[in-house]
This record gives structure tokens, sequence and C-alpha cells, in this order.
């Protein structure tokens, strides 16, 4: 029992050196700063009856604010949605001679729309509202704009539950045709 | 600074095994409510009190679980007081008020592990040791022990003549003047090597804490 207290004297002296000694003062230092901190934000943590009457207008106001950036920035979301015709880069003529339809991918279908459109790949020359419509394209139409005719067979775009549109055919011949299951 | 009434009629001692053997002694739940209570208030006379009672069970604690790295474990040690501070609850039961320090402890230590790492600061030591240490921290409820066994251990790597001066001095109990008489040189000098062969047995135990 000696032996073993003697071996717990000796690790107390062998920690106890300077460093310990700094440490303990450190720790103790930090401790009591932590205090008088934690004190200063309770006794602030106590509004007088001035900060109330302030924070009486503060909080609406505040809440107004942010409720306002928040409108500005749903409408402004909602504005840049593509309804407005940002789809006119792709505007050429068809060729004159025929509205070809292409084989290759992505699929394109011949429309008429019920106006003049700037259109998406290509307009025919003649006739503005008769145009080629990639079903990428689709997407950016307007519902109204587009609500068309492919080689006779009325189609529209629908919007999906994304939110985005797609050239979509009220007949399914019509849509085996586009999709070149058809001839 | 606001003297607490409770804190002078019941001074809190830790439990056996933690801190010096001399200051041991039984504690009354009511003075650990007292000593809790005082530090969920802020008192300082509280805080004081448990820095001198706790400091040397926390750092010993640190050491271990940290792998012998003294620098991680006093930054570790800083930061548990702050900790303590900021969450102090009162309690009523030695074991449970431990086990909530160990936590604190345990994750200021993980907390400041990473911030070492993070900073690039002391990554060899880190890797090799801290990381496992901090984030698989073994348990170790009474550190003290822990330390010993390396600390015995150790003792045994020391040169045999600062060994049996160790010893005769802390195993045996004898007084520097005897340990002079019997080398024919002065108690300074005995001092002297003394506490050459603590800090020699100080760099031991904590490297073989570290492997």
């Amino acid at each position: 029992m000696k032996s073993l207290d003697g071996l717990d004297s000796l690790l107390d002296d062998v920690l106890h050196d300077e460093q310990w000694s700094a440490l303990r003062a450190a720790t103790h230092t930090a401790g009591l700063r932590e205090l008088t901190a934690r004190k200063r934000i309770g006794q602030n943590a106590w509004p007088s009856a001035h900060h109330l009457r302030r924070a009486r207008w503060v909080t609406p106001l505040a809440a107004a604010a942010v409720l306002l950036i928040l409108a500005r920035l749903f409408f402004w979301t909602a504005q840049s949605e593509p309804h407005a015709p940002q789809w006119l880069v792709h505007t050429r003529p068809l060729p004159a001679a025929q509205l070809v339809t292409t084989a290759d991918a992505p699929p394109v279908a011949i429309v008429r729309t019920s106006r003049p459109l700037g259109v998406v790949v290509a307009t025919h020359p003649s006739d503005p509202t008769l145009v080629v419509v990639t079903q990428h394209s689709a997407t950016q139409l307007n519902d109204e704009e587009l609500l068309a005719s492919f080689d006779g067979a009325p189609c529209g775009v629908m919007t999906d539950c994304r939110g985005r549109k797609k050239l979509t055919f009220f007949d399914a011949e019509a849509k085996k045709r586009f999709m070149g299951e058809l001839p | 600074m606001k003297p607490s009434s409770e804190m002078a009629a019941t001074r809190y001692a830790p439990p056996a095994g933690t801190i010096r053997p001399a200051a041991l002694a039984q504690t009354p739940d009511s003075a650990l409510r007292a000593l809790t209570s005082g530090l969920a208030r802020g008192d300082e006379t509280a805080f004081d009190r448990f820095h001198e009672v706790w400091f040397d069970r926390l750092h010993r604690y640190l050491l271990v679980v940290s792998g012998g790295l003294e620098e991680l474990a006093g930054d570790a040690l800083q930061e548990t007081m702050i900790r303590l501070i900021r969450h102090a609850k009162p309690f009523d039961d030695e074991a449970d008020f431990w086990n909530w320090l160990r936590r604190i402890a345990r994750s200021a230590l993980t907390d400041q592990a990473r911030r070492w790492r993070r900073s690039g600061a002391h990554i060899g030591g880190l890797t090799e040791h801290t990381q496992p240490a901090a984030t698989e921290v073994t348990d170790a409820e009474d550190p003290a022990t822990e330390m010993k066994a390396h600390l015995a251990a150790c003792l045994q790597l020391l040169p045999a003549e600062e060994r049996r001066l160790v010893k005769g001095k802390y195993l045996d109990g004898r007084s520097y003047a005897e340990l002079a008489e019997e080398r024919g040189i002065s108690p300074k000098a005995v001092e002297s090597r003394l506490a050459r062969a603590r800090r020699k047995l100080k760099v031991l135990m904590l490297e073989s804490m570290k492997s």
C-alpha cells in the first residue's frame, strides 16, 4: 500500500512541472474569462424598456423587409421562366422546295402554329406559321402559341410534373409518324 | 463576484483515486450538488473550487485519451473548462458528474484534434497517435491507474542509479538527507538528480502512452 501511495506521489511530481503549472494557470484564467463573458451576456439578455420599445417596431419591420425580398425574388424567378420568346435564336427559313423532316435525332416535327413564330428550328418562307420544331425546342414554347398541328393532326404543349414543356400529340398515329415509327 | 454561502458551508472534495491520496475524502452528495449548482449559476468561487479539485483528474484523463500528446491534451483541457462553464448543470451523483465531464472533455479533445489536423500543425504526431486516440477513445474511467501503470513500466527504463534514487524517495519513503548520506552527496544534489529523473520519467511515460 505504501508503494502504491509512493507511485501516486511520484506520478504527481512527474506531472507537476512548469508546463503543468502554466496549463493550470491558463485554464483557470480561461475559465474565469468565460464566466465574465457569460455574465455580460446574461446582463445584456435582459433588454431595457428602450430596447423593448424599439424591438416592437424593429421586428415587424424586419419581417416585412424579409417578406418583400422573398416576394421580389419569387416574382423575379417567375418572370424569368421561358414565357418570353427567347427561342428566336435558331430562326432560319426552311428550304423553299420542301418541308423536310430529317431522320436525325432529335426528332423533328413540322407543325402549324396558331400564329407566326420566330421559330425554333426553321420557318417556311411563304408561311411563317409552318415551322419545324424539335422536341427540345418545344419545351420553350408557350401553350397558347403552340396549339398547332402536325401533318394535319393536332398537337400541343404539355407541361410535365417537373415543369418541363413537351410536344404532345393528341393523336397516337401522328405521334408515331413524328417519332419515325410509321411512314 | 458573488460568493456562495452554499460553497462556504460545504467544501467539495473528489472521491478516492482522483487526486492526491492525502486530499481524499468521502463526498457528500450535497457538496457536489452545491458545487455544480454554483457552476451552473456562474459562481466564481465554485469554479475556483472545481478547478482546484478536478483539474488533475481531467488533465490525466485527457493525457491518457490523447495518447500522451501533452500539448493537445492541454488545449483540450482549456476548451473543456470553457465548455463546462457554458453548459454546467447541477448533479447529485459523483459518477454521473464524472461521466458528463468525460463526455465534454472527449468532445473537446476530438474538436481540438480536428482543428490541429486542419491547420496541419503537429501533423506527424496526430497521424501517428492522436487521430485514433481522439476518435476511438478507450475507456479511461480512472486515468490515474492507467498512468501509474505506464509510470511503473517506465521506471524500469531509467538508469540503475536514478531508478534506485526514485525508488528510495518515493517507494521506500526515505528523506533527501538519508539518500544524500548514503551517496556521500548533498541533499540539494539529490533533489537535482531526482528532478532530472522525473523529467526523464515524464518523457518516457508520454512516449509509452503514445505507443
